[in-house]
């Protein structure tokens, strides 16, 4: 027997879950930008599983550019981690608000 | 053949630009690291991409790269918008980061790249097309936001945007991926909607769900309710120029995206999204405007209300979801954006100079007292755009609103546009407080000196131009007009067009 | 036999994603997110995509998780902490938010369409995925590039240090 689709998008379900769980609950900026990349991830099953299923190649060329889009994202968004940390030496975002989160 | 000399037309705006942030960026390694030289080439770049832009357009509107993005009159209007949000910051800028050590060349290339983003977002007509155009906005917005190293402040608005983004893209992403899913592998809006049209009335719960994921994330662009609360924060800490780039630009592109994407690709759905969207632009509009009345600082002010502006351009949104209003309600949100951006970008420009005088990175409202009696000029160009925000005749402002609400009432949003009406008088309350401390408060702090002409000019530019829009709207209202037709039916796809 | 290699795999993602969130070191985090990457990546072959798994690989868990393993040690935090104590409020409120999530996505993917249509073998492969890449998806291939160059110029802009200007570091406080 094979896994169904339903089983792919409950397991991504399931990791997209737990990407928002890390973003809303953690402090640590570092540990919040991986639950994003978790959510990401999530999505990029989702998309694959569909396009095995339908078929339709377009769902893995969209995971292509997905990861184009976290790469840029992660370089920026660990150049913006670096440089609050060389400011407040922590990434705990709680410690350096100034301004309300 | 994968694309001809008509989809190259297409894009001739985002090449003139991507061009020029090359060149901006080889003048300042290379040539000069002057920023009035800089300057000035990104300002005569962005006229001659305007001159391109409106010369390369298509007199038809037509799809573009296989459908993946439009070229009709709406997405004109909106380039060129947007053009003008790029070149009236690049005119405010040099007045605000007088730091030798910044990096002009570096910061142009970034803004211009920034709008290149934007563009393809207010064109896109595919999923694909459409998560490119968000990102790369948001990246360079995260970079824009945090570009004054020696603020703590601007880190810290950059951080909270990069989560708070990243995260909102999760899920704008997660709903994609449903939505695509569910309607048998479609990223074409419409394809989409042709798709959807086929379940007749047993829309699966699958397609709701992805809806639902990427109106959160397309909300969250637009700082709408109850994703709204990292704009405040994100726009005090930025620097202004930035934040006034922020104000106007993304959220016209998100905007413009938004009501294509329900028009195009989710028609069939109004009954679902309908509703959703009607709470959400009431609690933005009314939330918006009364936290604005507390704020004391003026970007903060700023801020809110252009929370509340997005409440009122969600109206046209919902109005576009009935087909035979569409071409009404986008070509009012079409001179809603003209007008809007004006009078926003005007506003932070005097905020910049009034800061001037201060110099402590606080922007606060009680530094506009008196300011009539020494600056009269300046004065009553903010009270202009004081009073087109609120939306007072004969200002742009007023008929900005009266085109959407009037859209949005032939749609039947009565009592929506009765709420939208209390809070322009709400509204009118914060925006008149700021002409009253200008012109009946004794004097308190010196007025700021400018140090470049160029601001001067966008402020006189600025008024002078929401009056005459105020005065006589119709050549614009033709403009907007015919943009808005063009969104009213979708071209016929790829699929459609190689059957016949 | 595919049924139980799918649920080894998806049970081993889901464990190394929990551990990813309540993981104290960052360090941990970072290995356990490569984990449940390469399990991904072993879904994917799974799935019929294995141009899409190899990028898995080589992108995401060679080169973006690289990038993070550098930064996190780069900054050597100090005070690692156990699922951070503290607002406590904004941590009901995030288990809240994504239970909220789990129960619609759920329901939403529950019974989801399965057309079950025939494999067809050639279509993950690079051959297939790049004529439509460099077809249908032209523009938006090109828009990543344009995405790219962006990040470059904003992680230069952001983090070089300028020689002749360190002194006024700090000037608003």
């Amino acid at each position: 027997m094979k896994p169904t689709l339903e089983m792919y998008l409950i397991l991504s379900a399931v990791l997209f879950t737990i990407g928002v769980t890390g973003v809303l609950t953690r402090r640590n900026a570092l540990i919040i930008f991986m639950s994003v990349e978790l959510m990401l991830n999530a999505a990029n099953l989702t998309l694959v599983a569909y396009s095995r299923f339908l078929p339709d190649i377009s769902g893995q060329i969209f995971v292509f550019f997905v990861m184009a889009v976290a790469a840029a994202e992660v370089a920026v968004g660990l150049a913006i981690i670096v440089a609050i940390f060389r400011q407040k030496e922590s990434v705990d975002i709680d410690k350096v608000n100034l301004m309300k989160w | 053949m994968f694309f001809n000399l008509s989809d190259l037309f297409a894009i001739a705006p985002e090449i003139c630009l991507l061009v020029l942030a090359a060149v901006v960026l080889k003048t300042e390694l290379f040539f000069t690291r002057k920023p009035t030289a800089l300057q000035g080439i990104t300002m005569a770049g962005l006229l001659v991409t305007m001159g391109v832009t409106v010369m390369t357009a298509s007199e038809f509107p037509t799809g573009a790269f296989n459908g993946m993005i439009a070229a009709d009159g709406f997405t004109l209007f909106l380039k060129v918008v947007l053009l003008g949000v790029a070149l009236l910051t690049t005119l405010m800028s040099r007045e605000y980061f007088d730091d030798a050590a910044f990096r002009h060349g570096e910061y142009y290339a970034l803004l211009l790249l920034t709008t290149i983003g934007m563009m393809t977002l207010a064109a896109a007509t595919d999923l694909v097309t459409l998560f490119l155009g968000v990102e790369t906005m948001s990246v360079g917005l995260y970079v824009l936001a945090g570009l004054r190293h020696d603020r703590p402040r601007s880190s810290e608005a950059s951080l909270k945007y990069l989560l708070l983004g990243a995260f909102a893209s999760g899920f704008l992403l997660y709903g994609m991926a449903l939505l695509y899913g569910s309607t048998g592998g479609k990223t074409n809006f419409a394809e989409i909607a042709a798709a959807i049209s086929r379940f007749g009335d047993e829309t699966p719960k699958v397609l709701l769900a992805g809806v639902g994921l990427i109106l959160i994330g397309l909300l969250f662009k637009v700082a709408a309710f109850p994703f709204h609360f990292w704009s405040p924060d994100v726009y005090q800490g930025s620097p202004t120029p930035v934040t006034a780039f922020m104000s106007a630009g993304p959220k016209a592109a998100a905007i413009a995206a938004t009501i294509r994407l329900m028009g195009w690709a989710l028609p069939d759905l109004a009954a679902v999204w309908g509703p959703l969207l009607w709470v959400v632009a009431a609690l933005t509009m009314t939330v918006g405007n009364i936290i604005a009345i507390s704020q004391k600082d003026i970007k903060r002010m700023l801020a809110y209300s252009s929370i509340s502006h997005a409440g009122y351009l969600l109206l046209a949104v919902l109005a576009a979801g009935d087909q035979s209003i569409r071409d009404l309600a986008a070509s009012g949100m079409l001179f809603y954006l003209a007008a809007y951006y004006l009078m926003n970008l005007g506003a932070f420009a005097v905020a910049i100079l009034v800061n001037r005088a201060r110099d402590n990175g606080d922007y606060h409202l009680d530094d506009y007292q008196g300011m009539a009696a020494q600056k009269p000029m300046y004065a009553l160009a903010m009270t202009v755009f004081m009073i087109s925000l609120a939306g007072i005749p004969p200002t742009a402002g007023f008929f900005g609103k009266l085109f959407v609400f009037s859209a949005a009432i032939k749609a039947g949003y009565v009592w929506l546009v009765a709420i939208a009406v209390l809070n322009s008088v709400v509204s009118a309350f914060y925006y008149l407080r700021i002409v009253v401390l200008m012109y009946m408060k004794p004097q308190t702090s010196p007025a700021g000196s400018m140090r470049s002409p160029a601001t001067a000019v966008l402020i006189g530019f600025c008024a002078v131009a929401i009056v005459v829009l105020g005065l006589i709207p119709g050549g614009i209202r033709n403009l907007a007009n015919s943009g808005g037709s063009s969104v009213a039916i979708p071209p016929p796809t790829v699929a459609e067009v190689s059957t016949k | 036999m595919e049924l139980t290699l799918f649920a080894l795999v998806a049970l081993a993602a889901v464990a190394s994603a929990l551990m990813v969130v309540i993981g104290k070191n960052p360090v941990y985090s970072v290995l356990f997110l490569v984990t449940t990457f390469f399990c991904l990546a072993i879904l994917y072959v799974m799935l019929g995509a294995p141009f899409v798994a190899a990028l898995q690989v080589i992108v995401y868990a060679g080169a973006i998780m690289v990038l993070f393993l550098f930064v996190v040690m780069l900054l050597n935090l100090r005070h690692p902490q156990k699922w951070d104590a503290g607002g406590s409020t904004r941590r009901w409120i995030g288990f809240a938010t994504a239970a909220g999530v789990l129960l619609v996505s759920l329901a939403a993917v529950k019974g989801a369409f399965d057309p079950n249509a025939p494999l067809q073998p050639e279509m993950g492969n690079a051959e297939s995925i790049g004529m439509a890449l460099f077809t249908r998806f032209l523009l938006p291939f090109e828009i990543g590039s344009i995405l790219l160059l962006a990040a470059i110029i904003g992680v230069v802009t952001l983090l070089k240090r300028d020689n002749s200007k360190v002194a006024t570091k700090g000037g608003e406080a």
